[in-house]
């Protein structure tokens, strides 16, 4: 397929999901707002908000913790403002107010009001894509802003992909983790070039 | 005015020996440094960290890299661990008739902090290419005659590693290897399998292993942290050894912030007789008198004082009478092979971080007769196999706790490497002085004309192809082939721009690394290479400094 039947026909799947009513959205459509508790450096609490909501649902805590206990919103939050170029904080906006749009659009509420069942329903929608169509989405995504001709699409997956990459890389290289859960040898003293993973456990975080 | 004995331009991996040596051997030497001070161990800050110990986690800030967007072109020294051995590209520009990536540091020990330690030998196959071949000018000199220099230096700066019997790959003085994992020794044996031609060994690393005491220093404890700077001193540096070497005798006068903007040459008795130096601290300009100055400030560092540095005698720069000065500017071009996926090893892993690679020793253009192929001259490899963190998922839409479970463990095993191979000298291939534009310091500025040619692009090709043939007999899945741009000095190894001849009408320096016709002045960096080889070249620019060094030495007793 090349890019411009994926542009055409991209609209349709996405678009064709998004328009079937949930039922999901009718049991959680009158939940609480939600408040922050933390304040953003770069982000209104609304774009912080949904922040938090899906990264929680990209890493939730289980039996081990997940990337709320690691503060990975504020982490992002943090890079958005410091690491990052302009033209990269500007993508992330840009694909948080398309994302927005979409939200209120499914569910016909404010997205501060939104429940994780809302925010799960419509990450699944962006994620759970066929592997042929992940292709494709990651094809779109190396092209330039004014080479693609859906900019919606492309600014949600934008900041979507950011969003995943950096509660993975917040994630796995926190102190928690990189500690407690992977296998930590800060002085290994020596190279044992062959031994049974058994031995080791977990992959090595340094 | 205090005069001294020596004065050393540089403190990296040249200037570091030749310290020691003039030191060792009695001479009251002055050895500058163009940079801040580096206290062994101390100054190593961020030695210990680990990735969250770091403000962003170790990604680096945006208005940090808007200060090395040069540097910054290597794509890995401007991570927060290393970057401070890296210069600020908006204090120190340069100028690119064609892209040429300087990468470079200001400070005592220079790149010897950040160096790949990988130790390789030259051969005669090397020494007698240009000659051979037709190309360029010949080396004035032969294995032969570097040989006992190679013994040396091994022996003082402990390089481990594998010696193989290869005439073109000559043995060393090497402490014990460090291990193959089990990946890497499948793959050797299938190349044992199936080839007659080539070998995988673990690369030769300036990295201490065994028993051997090396003053100061302990062994290797696998933190694969080197870049960093080492509070073990494990691996080989000018500030863990020979800069504390030649302290220790008590003649070395070591000098930061001092920033030599020429070279003195006496048109009265025909010979250089002192260094011009701008302290960068209080910007007062300073002469030092010496006997002998040895010239180790790092290619391209060394050329462009030899260049300013102009009298009567020498308009065109100091010992430029062939016009060759600034010439035949070289680097290694890599950035190509082939990754692959490996099954069958799901159930091992490898505890410790090793610093060091295999290396597949050149196996092209052996017989030193006419090529085989497109191209003359060869390359090695360089690689590693490991395997995969959480980073394998990044190029995924997955998520949730099975994914978060999943990425706890290691991933499957990958298997990458990249050639490394020779590049001609090219007369054309060059760096000159822009006096138009000065650097702070009113000095003026380097710019680079420079560029990878037909040779390299026909070696390139034969590279990737080989890299994805012995992955494929090898057994081994998803074998992909890359080859990504590579510009002149990328690989760090620029070389050539004072080249060592016979002949003073073609080449700015003898046989024993003095210029010709200024036999005070010794240049023993990497603008003294006639050829690139495709070696790494450390070890060659550490022998020819020793052996410079002795024999200026030699040459001042005669003269007293």
């Amino acid at each position: 397929m090349n890019r411009r039947d994926l542009l055409k026909t991209t609209p349709f799947w996405l678009g064709s999901v998004i328009a079937t009513p949930s039922i999901m959205q009718l049991l959680t459509s009158c939940s609480q707002k939600e408040s922050l508790s933390w304040k953003p450096l770069l982000l209104d609490n609304k774009q912080a908000f949904v922040l938090e909501n899906i990264v929680d649902i990209i890493v939730p805590a289980s039996k081990t913790i997940g990337a709320l206990d690691v503060n990975i919103p504020q982490f992002i939050d943090l890079i958005l403002k410091d690491v990052f170029f302009e033209n990269e904080q500007q993508f992330f906006l840009k694909g948080a107010q398309y994302f927005k749009t979409k939200f209120e659009a499914m569910f016909k509420k404010e997205v501060e009001n939104g429940s994780r069942e809302n925010f799960l329903h419509l990450i699944s929608i962006f994620f759970k894509i066929p592997a042929d169509q992940q292709r494709q989405i990651f094809e779109l995504l190396n092209k330039a802003e004014d080479k693609v001709e859906n900019k919606e699409l492309y600014c949600i997956y934008k900041y979507l992909t950011f969003i995943r990459h950096y509660t993975l890389f917040g994630y796995y290289t926190s102190e928690s983790v990189g500690k407690e859960i992977l296998h930590y040898d800060p002085i290994p003293g020596s190279y044992l070039s062959c031994v049974p993973l058994s031995d080791i456990g977990n992959v090595s975080s340094i | 005015m205090v005069t001294y004995d020596a004065i050393v331009i540089g403190t990296g991996i040249s200037g570091g020996w030749a310290a020691k040596e003039l030191c060792e051997q009695g001479l009251k030497t002055l050895v500058l440094e163009r940079g801040r001070m580096v206290n062994h161990i101390t100054d190593y800050t961020t030695a210990n960290m680990d990735p969250w110990d770091f403000k962003y986690q170790g990604l680096s800030n945006a208005s940090e890299l808007e200060k090395q967007q040069k540097q910054r072109r290597t794509g890995f020294v401007t991570h927060p661990s290393i970057k401070h051995w890296f210069v600020n590209d908006l204090k120190h520009p340069y100028n690119e008739d064609k892209r040429f990536d300087w990468i470079r540091g200001y400070h005592v020990g220079g790149r010897s902090i950040t160096w790949g330690r990988q130790c390789l030998r030259l051969s005669d196959l090397d020494f007698e290419a240009n000659k051979k071949d037709g190309i360029a000018i010949d080396w004035p000199i032969r294995y032969k005659d570097i040989a006992p220099w190679y013994d040396k230096v091994e022996e003082f700066i402990g390089v481990c590693g594998e010696n193989l019997g290869l005439p073109h790959f000559p043995d060393g003085i090497l402490l014990p290897p460090m291990d193959l994992n089990c990946v890497e020794n499948e793959f050797k044996h299938k190349i044992i399998e199936n080839y007659k031609d080539r070998q995988l060994t673990i690369g030769r690393f300036a990295n201490l292993t065994g028993d051997k005491v090396h003053i100061g220093r302990s062994n290797c404890l696998y933190r694969n942290r080197c870049m960093r700077g080492c509070p073990f001193g494990a691996y080989f540096s000018s500030n863990s050894s020979t800069l504390p070497a030649a302290q220790k005798t008590g003649n070395m006068t070591l000098r930061p912030n001092s920033i030599v903007s020429k070279i003195i040459y006496n048109d009265k008795n025909g010979v250089a007789d002192g260094v011009e130096v701008i302290d960068a601290e209080t910007l007062e300009k300073i002469v030092f008198r010496a006997k002998v100055i040895f010239c180790c400030a790092s290619t391209v560092a060394t050329t462009s004082i030899l260049l300013n540095s102009k009298s009567e005698r020498y308009p065109n720069g100091l010992g430029n009478d062939s016009g060759e000065l600034g010439h035949n500017l070289m680097d290694h071009h890599f950035k190509v092979g082939a990754t692959a996926i490996v099954e069958g090893f799901d159930d091992k892993y490898y505890k410790g971080r090793r610093p060091a690679s295999f290396h597949i020793p050149r196996f092209r253009n052996l017989s030193g007769n006419k090529s085989d192929h497109k191209f003359i001259r060869g390359y090695g490899f360089q690689g590693s196999a490991s395997r995969k963190n959480w980073t394998r998922a990044i190029n995924e839409l997955s998520f949730g706790e099975e994914l978060k479970e999943e990425l706890f463990k290691p991933g499957p095993w990958k298997i990458g490497m990249s050639g490394f191979g020779e590049c001609l000298p090219y007369h054309e291939n060059k760096m000159y002085l822009n006096y138009d534009r000065l650097d702070q310091w009113g000095l003026p500025t380097v710019i680079f004309d420079c560029e990878f040619k037909e040779n390299e692009k026909e070696m390139r090709k034969d590279m990737q192809q080989e890299a994805i043939n012995m992955f494929q007999l090898a057994g081994f899945k998803n074998v992909k082939g890359f080859d990504e741009p590579c510009y002149p000095g990328h690989a760090i190894h620029e070389m050539g721009t004072a080249r060592m001849g016979n002949d003073s009408k073609t080449s700015v320096l003898n046989k024993n690394n003095q210029i010709h016709g200024v036999p005070n002045v010794y240049v023993t960096d990497g603008s003294c290479m006639t050829s690139s080889a495709y070696q790494n070249p450390s070890l060659t620019y550490m022998a020819l400094t020793a052996r410079a060094a002795n024999h200026a030495v030699k040459q001042l007793k005669i003269n007293k």
